[in-house]
């Protein structure tokens, strides 16, 4: 699963390799950053609003990143129709996606394993770790799902692949 | 492991006068796979290398070799002497 935004010329976006390790290594880092500030942030005095705007600001800043991300030729190689990429391209795309499966999958299993955790400290021990129980909290993990579906491969290239060569 | 594949597609495409692009729209790939052949950043499949041979109308193993090529300085300088 993931997402390419095509221009209306039909022409990717063209982003430097710097550009597109900094704005992919940006979302993935500073979204869950971002929740984790505002989940910390205590109640609403002088702290806690702090906490919160710049739990917020970050959230927003990896936002951003991945809007810098979702129109480059980097994404169109993970995102496009298969039928317009050409076997280089495809290549790509399978090592991506094989790197963003394991990966994701390893992170699902140790939200999976911190949750059961967390569940059978409370029932057995009478101890609280925090778990997403809002409705918030359980949004914010929907689009912390989406971002990192759609970044982890486009990061793999980003960090893999030698700058691609210019138009003559 | 796979051992490297040289090509001579920056010299004949230059010979021609021929844009990455222009190439790779008479083989029907992404102009930056062309630059990612010359600079051996990938090999080709069969199939495409085939097609870029027949677009020089060269013998395949004109334009890809396993071995490097000889700069035609060279080939040059020995035909002379």
């Amino acid at each position: 699963m993931s997402l390419y935004v095509r221009s209306t010329t039909g022409v990717p976006a063209l982003r430097s390799g710097r550009t597109m390790k900094v704005a992919t290594t940006w979302a993935l880092v500073a979204y869950p950053l971002g929740c984790a500030l505002r989940v910390l942030a205590p109640g609403a005095d002088g702290n806690g609003v702090a906490l919160d705007a710049a739990g917020l600001a970050l959230i927003v800043s990896a936002v951003v990143a991945f809007i810098v991300v979702a129109p480059s030729s980097w994404q169109r190689i993970v995102a496009e129709d298969e039928k317009l990429l050409d076997e280089r391209e495809l290549q790509q795309r399978y090592r991506a996606q094989a790197f963003g499966y394991n990966v994701f999958t390893g992170l699902a299993a140790l939200f999976a394993f911190y949750m059961q955790v967390g569940i059978d400290l409370e029932t057995k021990k009478d101890l609280l770790i925090w778990r997403p129980s809002t409705a918030d909290h359980w949004n914010a993990s929907i689009w912390g799902v989406l971002l990192y579906a759609f970044t982890l491969p486009t990061a793999y290239l980003a960090w893999t692949l030698p700058t691609p060569p210019e138009e003559e | 492991m796979t051992s490297r594949i040289y090509n001579r597609l920056a010299v004949l495409r230059a010979e021609r006068g021929l844009s990455r692009k222009d190439l790779a729209e008479a083989v029907g790939v992404n102009y930056q796979t062309i630059g990612y052949l010359e600079r051996g950043d990938y090999q080709p499949s069969l199939e495409l290398a085939l097609k870029l041979a027949a677009q020089f109308e060269l013998p395949v193993e004109m334009v890809f070799s396993l071995q490097p090529f000889e700069p035609l300085s060279r080939l040059a300088s020995k035909q002379g002497g």
